[in-house]
């Protein structure tokens, strides 16, 4: 896949990266370590993945509030996501990304989230609200 | 979307990044949720001070910081319970460096004018609101209890959020601030006598699980059920699923007020609760088959006058077993009357705990190194689970019977 596609701005500001897809929600209270950015929550799929450096492309944050001190903590830490693309952010990841200052974007087209997979490399600019499909070959 | 010329400064960058950010947040939680406008809040609840939840010793330098740019809460700011007992926190076993930290975030807080009311029962006292009045409220046991009891409209913030709230006295209105979002959509036939307050808190738990975040509808309550069963009942909805909001059939405003706009109109479920149900409740609970109890926690959330008065009662010239530690959680406000009264006295001189300003759930219970607890609270049982101690859940005198005991009976 390649290409530029049009999303919303959540958080400015740019990151690129390779990323890690997951279909489903990631509660980052109780289901990701809060020191290493490791996805702790059995039977998830991205079970014993790292989120460091990676742009983090999945559906929802589920579970407690109390994760969006999660987010904050693993961004500060550089632990974390340093991009975040997902169908539609809610009030909880909001205040997430721009404490953290995690580039973010939603409402991209479905297509992006069809087709993108583990391993791609995007770029993230949450400032005009667009990613980038870097692959080569 | 209408911004005064203070909220413009704020996020030109004027007092300092950390307020302007909080300010970016709530302009785009404005825009993510396609709210309309703003509508002003009459109190706000804010709820991470703790340890616990706040992104460690970061999350403290960012209140010091903004309380250190000169940004001053414009409504009243109220306050969820903290991780020590803020006067005598040497008492749970706490250390100096960890209270240290959280003093640290109190201080904060009130040199920009919170309440100190370190407590998740605020509404007995003194947080008591208007029909229809408009909120923003964190703790999610208390979003539960003012939309519901009350009537009041908050949606379930989160801290930044609701410091916004706090240092604008607005928020934008979206959510359960709209009267159409808050139509009953679970209806709960309850086909059984409801008689102890962890009856609320089993059947809460249940439900809760069910209706996830939408919003129930219980028929077949008593009407007089007490404020401290509704208490739980909130407390547990909101803690299994994301529950914000309850409706009671001819208890709850909203639902005497229109019973089909909020009873009928939008339920496209409905769930019958009979005594095998209520069995099932009880025992999903229980989450060891451990009868030897070395802590029993009460007061979850904090417990009123009442309930304290109850627990001195059964605890009046008996002992608690050698080896259990008893805390019995309540806001500061409400020890005080009961020092005057002296069920204070009765319950410590039979060695359990009354326990201010914190609870079970944000002192780091663990470390503690108590294996089994007894509670009488699906919220406490949750969180304590997930520490991973082994939990008895049962009425109040079951709990205070294995606290003098120190065997589970149920």
């Amino acid at each position: 896949m390649s290409g530029v596609y049009q999303g919303r701005s959540i958080c400015a500001g740019t990151a690129e990266g390779e990323t890690l897809v997951t279909k489903q929600g990631i509660s980052f209270w109780g289901g990701v370590d809060p020191d290493t950015g490791v996805i702790t929550e059995v039977g998830h799929e991205l079970y014993g993945k790292e989120m460091a450096g990676k742009v983090l492309v999945f559906p929802a944050l589920k579970g407690s509030a109390g994760g969006m001190w999660i987010i904050i903590r693993l961004a500060m830490t550089k632990k974390g996501p340093v991009a975040i693309i997902l169908p539609k952010a809610d009030t909880i990841l909001v205040g997430a990304v721009i404490m953290g200052e995690i580039p973010t974007i939603d409402s991209v087209p479905d297509d992006v989230f069809q087709m993108v997979k583990s391993g791609d490399h995007l770029k993230v600019d949450g400032t005009k609200g667009t990613v980038e499909f870097l692959n080569t070959g | 979307m209408k911004l005064t010329a203070y909220e413009r400064s704020i996020l030109a960058g004027d007092f300092g990044d950390e307020a302007r950010k909080i300010l970016e947040v709530m302009v785009k939680v404005y825009e993510v949720n396609g709210a309309r406008d703003f509508v002003e809040v009459g109190e706000v609840m804010l709820a991470s001070t703790q340890n616990m939840s706040i992104s460690g010793v970061a999350g403290m330098e960012f209140l010091t910081s903004l309380a250190d740019s000169g940004i001053r809460f414009k409504v009243k700011t109220i306050t969820d319970p903290v991780s020590i007992d803020l006067g005598a926190w040497q008492r749970l076993g706490i250390c100096e460096e960890f209270a240290e930290h959280q003093q640290k975030a109190v201080r904060a807080l009130i040199k920009m004018g919170a309440v100190p009311t370190w407590t998740c029962t605020p509404y007995l006292v003194g947080s008591i609101h208007r029909y229809g009045d408009h909120l923003a409220y964190v703790e999610t046991s208390v979003v539960c209890f003012a939309n519901s009891y009350f009537g009041a409209r908050t949606n379930r913030e989160m801290d930044i959020s609701a410091l916004a709230a706090a240092i604008t006295g607005k928020t934008p209105c979206y959510g359960y601030h709209v009267a159409d979002n808050r139509e009953g959509q679970v209806l709960v036939n309850v086909e059984v006598e409801l008689r102890a307050t962890s009856d609320y808190d089993a059947l809460g738990n249940y439900v809760g699980r069910i209706a996830g975040t939408r919003v129930p509808v219980f028929r077949g309550m008593p009407r007089d059920v007490s404020t401290q069963a509704l208490m739980q009942l909130g407390a547990a909805l909101a803690t299994s699923g994301a529950v914000s909001l309850f409706h009671i059939m001819g208890v709850t405003p909203d639902i005497v007020v229109d019973p089909y706009k909020y009873g009928e109109r939008s339920v496209v479920e409905e769930l019958n609760i009979g005594e095998e149900d209520m069995r099932r409740a009880y025992a999903e609970l229980n989450t060891t088959g451990e009868t030897a109890i070395d802590f029993v926690a009460l007061g979850c959330p904090h417990y009123g006058f009442e309930k304290l008065r109850a627990v001195a009662s059964f605890l009046e010239g008996k002992k608690v077993r050698e080896g259990v530690e008893v805390w019995v959680c309540t806001s500061r406000a409400v020890r005080d009357m009961a020092l005057r009264s002296g069920e204070v006295e009765v319950i410590e001189k039979a060695g359990a705990k009354v326990v201010v300003d914190t609870c079970m759930v944000l002192v780091p219970v663990k470390q503690k190194g108590f294996r089994t607890m007894a509670t009488d609270s699906a919220k406490a049982q949750f969180y304590d689970s997930g520490f991973g101690i082994g939990v008895r859940f049962g009425s109040t005198e079951g709990c205070l019977r294995a606290a003098i005991s120190g065997t589970w009976e149920g």
